[in-house]
């Protein structure tokens, strides 16, 4: 009979073990130089050179400069995509007239991946960082814009008459009302976003940057940094890992009776 | 002058409490001064006596132009101040939307509605609305919930009204509570006192205790008749269960459906405070086979 931290405890061990199977599957097929026809392992370099060429980068001056620029990026265009996404969100499902006027040019431009964007972005910006930052941009708009969209439309009509005959005015309904009630719905595109603009973040920096993540991780790629590509890949996951935690945070923090729910079910 | 007001209906509804009437609600005494601030005629509202109508329908018709008959056809009903009327009628027969048209919600096609026999245009805090099943905001804690009436109409102390109200309910020790932990008996007392937050001369209720088991129902009329008791509001109950119909209200307008229309009202003689032990007498069984008759007929009649 086995007790709940003891099976805890199998459970890690055993998701340990199976990252260490792989860390040494790869480890062996680098260093023997594997080539299996389909996928070659000739050039790949082994857990070891990676972990030692990301302790070099952990000392050299590079790594801020690197994480803080890609940081940068990633927040200026993911914040002005959250001001903008939940605002036109809000207009859209709120008003039948501020819907139908809007609406058209965004479900024109919504199927066209942010990635897309790129060269034309280049040509539009006379600054790379800011086509970078358009990027970020463009690719967290429209999970946020959607999601609030849906959110908004979706609060029970009965809350908003509610709010009505007791002397809710069109503002308070709008803040105490309707902005809480979609307030689940905003965070889901939020964390959605915040995956799509560091997707977006990355390969406009491969194109067009002179720092960050994604330009360490290309540049190491041309000057045959082998290591370095897979201690950027990492960074790459470290860091969208780490806002998605962070909004999940934020978000849970914001909707304490949404939690309250999930926890309870 | 409006702050006034206010305080002076608050003092009126602490003294509640001590179990009389409250003069804000009750109808000899000078009618609701809340409706004094918001119409802008308070010597009107004060010199008004009892036979004035606190709520007027006159000729209503709402269509909603998709079946063939209206849903409420020619509707004219005048309700007294303090007055407890049961809207009874079979699904269908307009008593919900009849309740929506004096919420304010819906607009009648023709006709006109009356508080205080002043044009009754939109939703406002004059009319307290529960629903059939709660409309608790899930992002408030119940005191808070309670407070948003009086906070948002700038009343002094709104978590102050609320609690007293949460008291009244026998709600005070969950006032921290989310609405989504609390039973189904407890949330639609919850949405009585908030609906009576505002202190409105008019409840209007919707089927509130059709979600509730037999049991938690009963106990929620004898509630809301304590209740009314006490604070004395103008109260229109939307139910389709006869007894509760009886039990509750001093008058009964039985509808009929197809188009909706009022096809009788009765008046319900019973003393009050009223206790189930009501329903055992010659009287109620009576009044309920009377009522029962008239329903069939009215079923029957617009089944053809």
């Amino acid at each position: 009979m086995a007790s709940s931290t003891e099976t805890g405890f199998v459970r890690w061990v055993l998701g340990a073990a199976s990252i260490a199977v792989c860390l040494l599957a790869w480890q062996t097929a680098s260093t023997l130089r594997l080539n299996l026809g389909l996928v070659t392992f000739t050039n790949v370099p082994p857990p070891t050179d990676v972990l030692e060429a990301a302790l070099a980068l952990a000392q050299s001056s590079k790594l801020f400069d690197h994480v803080s620029s890609s940081l940068a990026r990633v927040s200026a265009g993911y914040s002005i995509a959250a001001v903008f996404g939940i605002a036109l969100g809000l207009a859209i499902g709120r008003s039948r007239r501020a819907g139908d006027f809007l609406l058209p040019p965004l479900e024109i431009l919504r199927p066209i991946p942010a990635v897309a964007w790129i060269p034309l972005a280049v040509l539009m910006f006379p600054s790379s960082e800011a086509s970078m930052i358009y990027i970020t941009f463009i690719g967290a708009l429209f999970p946020i814009l959607l999601n609030t969209i849906h959110g908004v439309e979706n609060v029970d009509p009965r809350l908003i008459a509610s709010a009505k005959s007791l002397g809710g005015t069109p503002s308070a309904i709008l803040r105490e009302v309707i902005l809480p009630g979609a307030a689940p719905s905003i965070v889901t595109g939020l964390a959605i976003g915040m995956g799509t603009s560091w997707f977006c973040l990355v390969t406009a920096e491969m194109i067009s940057g002179q720092f960050g993540i994604g330009y360490y991780t290309w540049e190491s790629y041309t000057i045959q940094n082998y290591p370095d590509i897979i201690v950027g890949m990492i960074l790459i996951g470290l860091l969208g890992m780490g806002s998605s935690a962070l909004l999940r945070w934020v978000g849970a923090l914001l909707t304490p009776w949404h939690t309250l729910g999930e926890t309870r079910r | 002058m409006a702050r006034g007001v206010y305080e002076q209906s608050l003092h009126a509804f602490t003294g509640s409490r001590d179990g009389s009437p409250v003069a804000a609600f009750s109808a000899p005494l000078p009618p609701q001064r809340l409706v004094g601030t918001a119409s802008g005629a308070p010597a009107l509202a004060n010199s008004r006596d009892v036979s004035t109508p606190r709520l007027r329908l006159d000729r209503v018709t709402v269509d909603f132009g998709k079946r063939r008959h209206p849903a409420v056809d020619d509707v004219s009903l005048s309700i007294a101040a303090g007055e407890f009327v049961a809207l009874l009628g079979p699904s269908g027969c307009g008593k919900s939307t009849l309740l929506n048209v004096f919420a304010g919600f819906r607009a009648p096609t023709r006709g006109h509605v009356y508080l205080d026999e002043q044009p009754h245009l939109g939703p406002s805090a004059r009319c307290g609305v529960v629903f059939q099943r709660h409309s608790l905001f899930p992002w408030m804690t119940v005191v808070e919930n309670v407070a948003f009436g009086p906070r948002r109409l700038g009343l002094r102390d709104p978590l102050g009204i609320a609690r007293e109200l949460l008291d009244l309910v026998g709600l005070g020790d969950v006032s921290e509570a989310w609405p989504s932990s609390l039973s189904g008996g407890m949330q639609q007392r919850v949405g009585i006192a908030r609906a009576l937050a505002t202190k409105p001369p008019v409840l209007l209720m919707d089927e509130p205790f059709g979600a509730l088991d037999a049991q938690t129902r009963s106990l929620m009329q004898e509630e809301l008749l304590s209740i009314w008791d006490r604070l004395r509001p103008t109260v229109v109950f939307v139910t389709h269960d006869i007894e509760e119909a009886i039990f509750l209200a001093d008058r009964v307008v039985v509808m009929e459906a197809l188009p909706g229309r009022i096809a009788r009202e009765i008046q319900i003689p019973f003393p009050r405070p009223r206790s189930h032990d009501i329903f055992d007498q010659q009287a109620f069984i009576e009044r309920r086979r009377e009522i029962a008759d008239i329903i069939r007929v009215e079923a029957r009649k617009s089944f053809r």
